[in-house]
């Protein structure tokens, strides 16, 4: 009776041991793409409020600044921004660029009643990822003041949208070859990108686009050198390499 | 049998433990991750909160053009949260600038904010305008004198006082040897000064102009300081009205302004039960402009009568071209009609105005007008206005919530100190 008893408690708790361990198995593999995600929307949220205190902030993008070299945090100066809404209607100025995601800001004038004046403007890139190839967006907004001049300074709101995607990647990664081969400290790179879709690049354009699978809208963004590029014409991780010259930026 | 249990429980203590890893793993680590999401969101958040506060500061009041920090300055100076820039811009709500500007960035109810108001003594600013009739004589003589040494004092206990005196027009030529106008009767100073009142005239006299009024608009008479003092608040001192002053209004009269007479006839002295058309107008302009512009009158009634008693009137001695009419080179002027017989109308008179505007009504105690230092002197000693503590907006900062206090430094106007504002937001 002993001997019967153990022959059927042994099997019982090898089957329960196997089950403890795939349950402690999937908890690890759980918590670590929770991490995963966690990390990722940290970068999201970190970049956003970076590129928001840099265009508010800097004399190079939108802070207003004095004849005395005073510069004003969260003054933007209206004569750049009139600039920055005419000048990089579809890309994102080099004062604040992420070669990680791209993002669109807009900044409103508020009125007595809490409402938007009407004046407008917007600047940075008009297009990002969708579908699966959109990873991550978020949006969030920072109070600023609008200096039309030296005795009417404005209170307003930048918001800025800043997106996460395979489109923002690929072309981070072109845009910041091409920046480094223009100064001369990198010519050639490589790179593995994964993609839900197809990337076609537009010479006369000068646009990057991205179709992403199951679907015919084209994404597209603004680059910053001209490319020699044929294009992704299949989904699935593709190994790119890179060379600069004479402003021209060569993907094989 | 107990190998079986040993079996069993050493499978129970195997379970224990794997289901105690799996919850540790869970606890620490994504814990840890939602933590460090919650304190980069708090981040983006107080960034938020500080970016707003630092804009908020620099902009501008439509009307004045100054930003919000200036506007906080001088609030902090006078501990007043309305600062008052005189004609033209007028009030500005301090607080109110800041209440539309802060529900627009963060919302009713989400915010407040506190600016302790520093313990400053504010500077003095004074208009006075002064009769210019031959009855002023003494006046002139003890304003010319006394003024100016009067302010000195304030200034070296430090009251930092400024006045300018607007003579109406007139001249009369006094036997003590004044005239009764500006130049050469008082040293020009920084902190005095003499202007007669037709050099501003230009400034106020559309304002001043009523229709119907066969001697059209502006200053009518030599005794016209209702319309006297409203010009000179208008158009302000030599300074100009600045707006960290206390400012105060001076007139100084022995008739009702525009004169005694009765429907302006100088053969008709204070006639009882008329009604003064003419001078109620300009009465009304005066206390009219004090009153849009919140400064008070301080009338100084020049009394007339030779005796403590009062029951026998003066005369006053003024030179003239010699003559049948003006013998030696003197007349005597008597001054029982109108003066004498308007004195109690003219307190009334004075009484309104003062009551009206927020100040005080003065008689003087003798002729020689010896007094009339010493009732300026009062006046200025007077003028301290409360100061409230601290400038306070916004809702009252509720205790149960996660607050964020930004805080930021307000430099405080002209005197060269600074205090701080603690804004606070909450989600």
């Amino acid at each position: 009776m002993k001997g019967q008893l153990s022959y059927i408690i042994k099997p019982i708790t090898l089957v329960m041991i196997i089950v403890l361990l795939f349950l402690l198995y999937q908890s690890i593999s759980e918590t670590s793409a929770k991490e995963k995600e966690a990390q990722k929307n940290l970068n999201v949220v970190a970049s956003t409020t970076d590129v928001l205190l840099i265009l508010s902030n800097s004399y190079d993008c939108l802070a207003y600044r004095t004849n005395t070299e005073s510069i004003y945090s969260n003054v933007l100066d209206l004569a750049k921004l009139e600039e920055f809404s005419k000048n990089y209607d579809a890309i994102e100025p080099e004062c604040a660029r992420s070669y990680e995601f791209g993002w669109r800001a807009n900044v409103y004038e508020i009125g007595k009643n809490s409402l938007p004046t009407g004046a407008n403007w917007s600047f940075g890139t008009k297009e990002f990822s969708t579908g699966a190839a959109l990873k991550d967006s978020i949006t969030l907004p920072i109070p600023v003041a609008i200096r039309r001049s030296e005795k009417t300074i404005t209170p307003g709101k930048m918001e800025i949208k800043l997106v996460d995607g395979e489109l923002e990647k690929i072309a981070g990664y072109i845009d910041w070859s091409c920046e480094l081969g223009k100064r001369n400290r990198m010519t050639t790179s490589s790179f593995s990108v994964y993609i839900h879709g197809i990337i076609s690049y537009d010479a006369p354009s000068n646009n990057l686009c991205l179709t992403p699978s199951g679907s015919n809208k084209k994404s597209c963004r603004q680059m910053v050198c001209q490319l020699d590029f044929a294009g992704l014409k299949s989904p699935g991780e593709h190994m790119l390499s890179l060379s600069y010259s004479n402003g021209r930026v060569a993907i094989a | 049998m107990k190998g079986q249990i040993f079996e069993i429980f050493g499978f129970l203590i195997l379970a224990i433990a794997v289901i105690g890893i799996i919850v540790l793993i869970r606890y620490f680590l994504v814990g840890s991750y939602s933590k460090t999401i919650m304190a980069m969101a708090e981040r983006h958040v107080y960034e938020e909160v500080h970016a707003g506060v630092n804009s908020i500061f620099f902009m501008t009041e439509e009307k004045s053009g100054r930003s919000l920090m200036e506007l906080v300055g001088i609030a902090a100076y006078t501990g007043n949260d309305t600062v008052n820039f005189g004609p033209g811009i007028g009030d500005i709500n301090v607080v109110k600038e800041l209440e539309w500007r802060m529900n627009a960035l963060y919302g009713k109810g989400h915010w407040h904010v506190t600016v302790p108001y520093p313990d400053i003594t504010p500077d003095v600013q004074i208009v006075m305008v002064l009769d210019a009739s031959a009855s002023m004589c003494y006046a002139v003589k003890e304003i010319s004198e006394r003024m100016p040494a009067l302010i000195e004092n304030f200034i070296a206990s430090g009251k930092k006082v400024s006045a300018t005196l607007y003579i109406l027009p007139g001249g009369a030529d006094c036997c003590n040897g004044y005239k009764l106008q500006c130049s050469n009767q008082f040293p020009e100073k920084s902190y005095f000064h003499c202007r007669q009142i037709e050099e501003i005239e230009s400034k106020c006299i559309t304002k001043l102009a009523r229709g119907g009024n066969q001697l059209g608009g502006g200053i009518q008479t030599d005794e016209d300081y209702g319309h006297g003092i409203a010009c000179a608040i208008e158009a302000g001192p030599v300074e100009e009205w600045s707006p960290l002053s206390i400012k105060l209004g001076i007139v100084i009269s022995d008739e009702l302004p525009e004169g005694s007479e009765c429907f302006m006839n100088a053969n008709l002295g204070c006639c009882p039960g008329q009604d003064y058309v003419e001078q109620r107008s300009s009465l009304e302009a005066g206390i009219k402009s004090a009153k849009e512009n919140k400064i008070p009158i301080f009338p100084i009634q020049q009394i007339d009568f030779t005796d403590s008693s009062r029951a026998q009137c003066a005369t006053i001695c003024q030179r003239c071209t010699p003559g049948p009419n003006c013998p030696g080179g003197v007349s005597y002027g008597d001054l029982t009609s109108p003066q004498c017989q308007c004195t109690d109308l003219v307190a009334q008179y004075h009484q309104e105005m003062a009551s009206s505007t927020g100040g005080k009504a003065f008689t003087l105690d003798s002729i020689s007008a010896t007094d009339i230092i010493d009732k300026i002197n009062q006046i200025i000693t007077g003028a301290n206005p409360v100061r409230k503590p601290n400038l306070e907006a916004g809702s009252p900062v509720p205790s149960l919530k996660n607050t964020r206090v930004v805080e930021v430094l307000i430099p405080v106007s002209v005197s060269g100190i600074y205090t701080k504002a603690y804004v606070t937001q909450w989600s």
